[in-house]
């Protein structure tokens, strides 16, 4: 078995070969959820390890074409809504009777959950990196129904359970 | 645990409060705020009822006693010019009042004074037994450097030092334990005496840091952070905070860098563990986190985080059982720290 490989928001997502990946914002099944009335966020990744489903959202503010930052408070929203609705989608899969039953009932099956957030800064320095905990606290607060503690990472964070690294020049 | 945890506080037109009615965990009790939010006034207005619990033998619990050796210990803790300072005008009320429970007493202390008091409160009830735990007040410096000399200067002169820094000298100079529970002593303070790198010890009345290939340093060439986690030795050492006990800490961030505050945390985080009921009030959205995580690690659940914040009628406080539930509004130090990492994030010379 192979590493899994994807690229999401001009950067590149390396897995284990043990995990199973699925671009989640680009399901079929997913964008019909985006209509109205439901009009749900997704995350871009949904990553399965053995014991844990991982949400993972990418965002990269570092590109020069990237969308204006946000603001800690908006992000931290947006990447909120984005877990819960990804949760209600995938358990809305696992039902569905159709081409992502398998992986959604493989996702509902873990024993936990976790929701990451990929973010590269508009500011590349060091002091910059300090602002991930404010980040995850942000976040925290916002998810905090989840009782799941959320991840914040970069490409630049070690010990990771995957790698990522710019793949845009 | 201390035999009676302080489990309640409810004060009204108290210092800086309009009205507040709090409950307290027997374990770790973290209070955040803004400048003037009342953070210190709630440590001390604590300290200053168990200290005079403490304080008052057994007999001398009477409510006319208590009514004055209560009101001296508030004077002196606070330091107003006179007591009646103490009670805040808001609202139209002129009264202050204060109502303390504590586990296992089946009496509360309970106590009012007014505007024009000078020297005495009016006592509604008390417990009628003292309290058997040492109460501990630390101010936001260390207290080591300046000890020689300075509980017989207190004595003998009027400094504008307030009555915290005297009782905290006095109880640094208690000798350490002998027998069985000197050895409990030597267990907790193991981790503690690591982090200092040496032995605290005390000759002739000034303290040293023994350390290891360096010898005895006095305490003014240690560096701060390691003189606050000496005081906590000394404590400790003498039995003071050991197993039992309430330590009131006022923001021991103070002159604190990052790494030694990782270790404060912990000392923090194993006095209240080993059975102190710890009360810190911090600015420290870092000491915050580290706190947070080690009760995290361990799953311990006897935790309280207690915001404070001013409101258009005085200070208003809400609590919660961990940091996530605390509405940010109380956290002004995480919000600014939000708000900071937006300009920074997006300021053109961070881009480097």
């Amino acid at each position: 078995m192979s590493e899994v490989e994807v690229e999401v928001d001009g950067n590149r997502f390396v897995f284990p070969a043990s995990f199973e990946i699925e671009v989640y914002d680009e399901w079929n099944f997913y964008r019909k959820l985006t209509a109205a009335p439901l009009k749900a966020a997704g995350c871009d990744l949904v990553a399965l390890s053995a014991d844990t489903m991982y949400l993972i959202e990418a965002k990269d503010y570092s590109r020069p074409d990237s969308k204006k930052w946000p603001g800690v408070g908006k992000l931290a929203d947006a990447v909120t809504v984005k877990g819960f609705d990804t949760l209600a989608g995938i358990l809305a899969a696992a039902k569905s009777g159709g081409m992502h039953e398998a992986f959604g009932q493989k996702a509902v099956s873990r024993e936990r959950f976790i929701l990451c957030l990929s973010v590269e800064f508009p500011a590349t320095d060091r002091l910059a990196q300090t602002y991930r905990p404010a980040l995850k606290d942000a976040i925290a607060r916002k998810a905090k129904y989840l009782r799941s503690q959320p991840l914040v990472v970069s490409n630049a964070t070690s010990g990771k359970p995957w790698e990522s690294s710019r793949a845009w020049r | 645990m201390p035999t009676h945890p302080i489990r309640a506080l409810r004060a009204s037109s108290f210092g800086a409060f309009a009205h507040v009615d709090l409950e307290f965990a027997s374990g770790l009790n973290v209070i955040v705020g803004d400048n003037g939010a009342g953070k210190s006034q709630l440590l001390k207005v604590l300290y200053a009822c168990t200290a005079t619990l403490e304080e008052s033998r057994d007999g001398a619990l009477s409510k006319t006693t208590l009514s004055r050796t209560l009101a001296s210990k508030l004077v002196g803790t606070f330091k107003p010019e006179s007591l009646g300072r103490l009670a805040n005008r808001q609202r139209g009320r002129a009264r202050a009042e204060v109502r303390l429970k504590l586990g296992g007493l089946k009496e509360h202390l309970a106590f009012s004074f007014a505007t024009n008091s000078r020297s005495e409160v009016v006592v509604a009830s008390a417990p009628t037994r003292s309290l058997e735990d040492t109460p501990v007040f630390l101010p936001s410096r260390e207290l080591l450097s300046i000890y020689p000399g300075f509980v017989s200067m207190y004595n003998e002169r009027l400094l504008e030092f307030d009555e915290t820094w005297k009782d905290t000298a006095d109880l640094l100079g208690r000798p350490p334990l002998r027998g069985p529970r000197s050895e409990a002593a030597r267990e907790l303070l193991a981790p503690i005496e690591n982090l200092l790198d040496g032995r605290v010890s005390e000759v002739g009345g000034r303290f040293y840091l023994e350390q290891r290939g360096l010898g005895n340093l006095e305490m003014h060439l240690v560096a701060e952070g390691q003189r606050k986690l000496a005081m906590i030795v000394r404590l400790v050492q003498s039995g003071t905070l050991l197993q039992r006990g309430y330590l009131f800490w006022d923001e021991p961030e103070a002159n604190l860098n990052p790494s030694t505050l990782r270790a404060v945390a912990k000392v923090i985080d194993s006095l209240a563990r080993s059975g102190v009921q710890v009360f810190v009030a911090t600015h420290s959205v870092f000491l915050l986190r580290e706190l947070s995580l080690l009760g995290a690690s361990s799953g311990a659940s006897d935790y309280m985080i207690t915001g404070l914040a001013r409101g258009p009628e005085g200070v208003v406080a809400a609590q919660a059982g961990s940091i996530q539930d605390l509405d940010l509004s109380y956290i002004r130090a995480l919000e600014a720290e939000f708000e900071q990492a937006d300009r920074y994030l997006t300021s053109d010379s961070s881009a480097i």
